[in-house]
C-alpha cells in the first residue's frame, strides 16, 4: 500500500517546551490510524501542524511525496487533508445547509464577475447545496437543515463537522477526538459513521481519548507523550507496552484493581 | 406561492418609489429622499464590511470622501465626462481599499478599528492640506452635474430638476443595491459570514480568507466611492468637513440599528437616520445624544437590528415549524 503521509522529525518549540519533539510517522493509504497520548501529550499541535494551522520548528511533512509544510491551511485542504476540531467549530450563526455549502468553495470557485454575471457558477452553488443536503442525510441531520448550528446540541454539532469535512472530499481525514463528551449511543453512531468512511476509502487519522473506540477500529496506534512518540503498532502491541501502561492506561489499571 | 408574495411586495416597494415624486412635490423633502438613497448606499456598503465580514471599519467616511474628491478632480482638472468619471472613482476608491486591506489583514476587533479610524482622519488632513489638489478646508464649488443625456433630437433627459435627480438616484441604488444583494447570497457572500464566524476554520474548509478580505474591503470600498462620487455631483461642492468620523459613527449607526449583517437592515437604517435628523431639526443640540440612546437600545434589546425585530415578529420564512 502506498503511503499517503509521511512525518520525519517533526518539532514544535513553544519557547523552551517542546510540544512535539522529533515525530515521525506514515500513513498508508485505507488504514485508520490513531494517535493517543495523556492531555498535553502534543496530539493536537501535530494535526494543526498537518493541517498549517501551526508552522513547525523543524521538520518535514509529506502528502503524496510533495512538501506541504511551506503551504497555508486553504491550500492544504485544496490537496486533500482535511480536519475536524476537537471542540467543534461550526459557523454558529449559519444554518446547516449553509455550512457545508460554504466548504464547497474549492468546487464553487467563486470570482467577483462570475458571481455576477454567470449561470455557471450558479449551478456550481447549487450543487454545494445538493451536495450539503446529501451530507446531512449521511449524517442524519437533514431533519435540521435550515436551524442555525448554534441551536444543535454537542452530539449534532459533532455530526456537523464530520458531515462538514467529508463533503469537501479528503483523501485523509483527521478526527481530533469526534466522541469527546458523547454518551455511548451518540459514540456508537459516530464508530459506525467512521466504518462508512473508511468503506469509501478515505484514509482516517484520529486522536481519541475513547480507548474503547480506539481498540475497536484502528488498525495501528502512536502512542505520544511529552511530544514525543513513545510506541507504535497494533492494538494489541500497544496496550501490552508496559510504557504505555505507565504513561497512559495505568489509569485503567488503577481502577480495575480497586 | 411565497416567491410571488415576495415578488408582488418587491413591485410594491418599487411603484411606491416610481410613484413618490407625485406625491411629494416640496423640493426639500425630495433632496431629503435623495439623501437618504446614498446614505443607504453608504450604509450597505459599510455593511459588506462591517456587517458581513464583522471587521469594524471606522474609515468609512474616508471612502466615502476619495470617491467624491476622485470623481470632482477627473472632471474638474481632467476633462472626463462625469459619467466616466463617477465609474473611474468607484474603481479609484476601491484601489484605496486594498490598499487600506492590505495591511489590515492579520488585524481584527479594536487593533482593526484603530487602523481604520487612522486611514480615515489621514485620509481627512491629506483632504484638508493638499490645498492645490483639494482647494483645502475651502472645499470645491461649482461641480457640474450630471449631463444631459440626449435619446434622440427631440427626447433628452436632463437633470435639473430635483425629480430628474431622485429617479437617477434610484436607477443608481437599485443596481447597486441587486449587486449587493446577489453577492451577499452567493458563495462569495457565505465566505464573509464564515469569516465572521471562525476565520481559522474558514480557512480549513478551503477558504483563502486573505484574498476573500481584501475582496471585502475593495467592495465595500467601491460602492461607498460610488456614492461620493453621486454626492459631489448631486450637491455641487465638496469640502473635507463632510467626510469626517463622526460621518463614519452617522453609518455605522444605520448599519447597526437597522440590522447588521443583513441586506434590508442598512436600507431601512439608511433611511430613517437620514429622516430622522431632519425630523428631530428643533432639538439639535440634543440628537448625539438621542443616537447614543438608540444605540445603545438597539444593541441591548435588538441585537440584530429593526429587520432582526421585525423578522421575529413575522412566523418563519421556510414555513417548516
Amino acid at each position: 500500500m502506498e503511503t499517503i503521509l509521511k512525518v520525519e522529525g517533526l518539532t514544535k518549540n513553544y519557547g523552551g517546551l517542546a510540544a512535539v519533539a522529533e515525530l515521525d510517522l506514515y500513513i498508508k493509504r485505507g488504514e485508520i490510524l490513531s494517535l493517543i497520548g495523556p492531555n498535553g501529550a502534543g496530539k493536537t499541535t501535530t494535526f494543526n501542524l498537518i493541517t498549517g494551522l501551526e508552522s513547525p520548528t523543524h521538520g518535514k511533512i509529506a502528502f503524496k511525496e510533495i512538501g506541504i509544510i511551506q503551504l497555508k491551511p486553504h491550500e492544504i485542504v485544496e490537496k486533500g487533508i482535511v480536519r475536524t476540531f476537537q471542540i467543534t467549530r461550526v459557523f454558529r450563526k449559519m444554518t446547516l445547509l449553509e455550512n457545508i455549502a460554504v466548504a464547497q468553495h474549492i468546487a464553487i470557485r467563486p470570482g467577483l464577475f462570475s458571481t455576477l454575471f454567470s449561470t455557471s457558477e450558479r449551478k456550481r452553488e447549487k450543487k454545494g447545496f445538493e451536495k450539503a443536503e446529501e451530507m446531512l442525510q449521511f449524517v442524519n441531520l437533514i431533519s435540521k437543515r435550515d436551524e442555525l448550528a448554534t441551536n444543535l446540541s454537542l452530539g449534532e454539532q459533532k455530526r456537523l463537522e464530520l458531515a462538514i469535512a467529508l463533503s469537501m472530499a479528503p483523501e485523509l481525514l483527521l478526527l481530533d477526538e469526534p466522541v469527546a463528551g458523547m454518551n455511548p449511543k451518540e459514540t456508537e453512531e459516530i464508530i459506525n459513521l467512521i466504518g462508512v468512511i473508511r468503506g469509501k476509502g478515505i484514509t482516517v487519522f484520529l486522536i481519541e481519548h475513547d480507548m474503547k473506540m480506539v481498540m475497536e477500529i484502528s488498525e495501528r496506534i502512536i502512542v505520544l507523550n511529552y511530544g514525543k512518540k513513545i510506541a507504535e503498532g497494533t492494538p494489541e502491541d500497544v496496550s501490552r507496552n508496559p510504557s504505555v501502561v505507565e504513561a497512559y492506561l495505568g489509569r485503567r489499571e488503577y481502577q480495575c484493581s480497586n | 406561492m411565497i416567491f410571488l408574495k415576495k415578488l408582488s411586495i418587491h413591485l410594491l416597494i418599487l411603484a411606491g418609489l416610481i410613484y413618490l415624486p407625485w406625491v411629494v412635490k416640496n423640493p426639500y423633502y425630495l433632496h431629503i429622499t435623495i439623501m437618504s438613497g446614498i446614505s443607504v448606499l453608504l450604509a450597505s456598503s459599510m455593511n459588506l464590511i462591517t456587517g458581513c465580514t464583522g471587521r469594524l471599519n471606522l474609515g468609512h467616511a474616508a471612502f466615502y470622501g476619495i470617491g467624491a474628491y476622485s470623481s470632482t478632480l477627473l472632471v474638474m482638472k481632467l476633462g472626463l465626462p462625469v459619467w466616466v468619471a463617477m465609474f473611474l472613482s468607484g474603481l479609484v476608491t476601491t484601489l484605496f481599499g486594498v490598499l487600506i486591506g492590505v495591511p489590515c489583514l492579520k488585524l481584527k476587533g479594536s487593533y482593526l478599528a484603530i487602523t481604520t479610524l487612522a486611514f480615515g482622519e489621514i485620509t481627512r488632513l491629506a483632504l484638508m492640506n493638499l490645498v492645490d489638489l483639494t482647494n483645502g478646508p475651502l472645499g470645491i464649488r461649482g461641480i457640474p452635474g450630471h449631463p444631459t443625456i440626449a435619446l434622440s433630437n427631440s427626447l433628452a433627459i436632463s437633470f435639473e430638476s430635483k425629480t430628474s435627480y431622485y429617479y437617477l438616484l434610484l436607477t443608481f441604488c437599485l443596481i447597486c443595491l441587486l449587486i449587493i444583494r446577489r453577492l451577499l447570497r452567493s458563495q462569495i457572500g457565505r465566505t464573509f459570514i464564515a469569516i465572521r464566524e471562525d476565520e481559522i476554520r474558514a480557512e480549513t474548509v478551503g477558504i483563502d480568507t486573505t484574498q476573500i478580505k481584501i475582496m471585502n474591503f475593495a467592495l465595500g470600498a467601491f460602492f461607498a466611492g460610488i456614492a461620493g462620487s453621486f454626492y459631489a455631483h448631486y450637491v455641487r461642492f465638496i469640502s473635507p468637513d463632510t467626510f469626517t468620523l463622526s460621518e463614519t459613527f452617522n453609518i455605522l449607526t444605520m448599519v447597526v440599528v437597522g440590522g447588521l449583517g443583513t441586506f434590508w437592515g442598512p436600507i431601512l437604517g439608511g433611511v430613517i437616520f437620514t429622516f430622522l435628523p431632519e425630523l428631530l431639526r428643533a432639538i439639535a443640540e440634543y440628537r448625539m445624544m438621542i443616537y447614543g440612546l438608540m444605540m445603545v437600545v438597539a444593541i441591548t434589546f435588538m441585537p440584530e437590528g429593526i429587520i432582526g425585530l421585525f423578522y421575529s415578529l413575522i412566523p418563519r420564512r421556510n414555513g417548516k415549524e
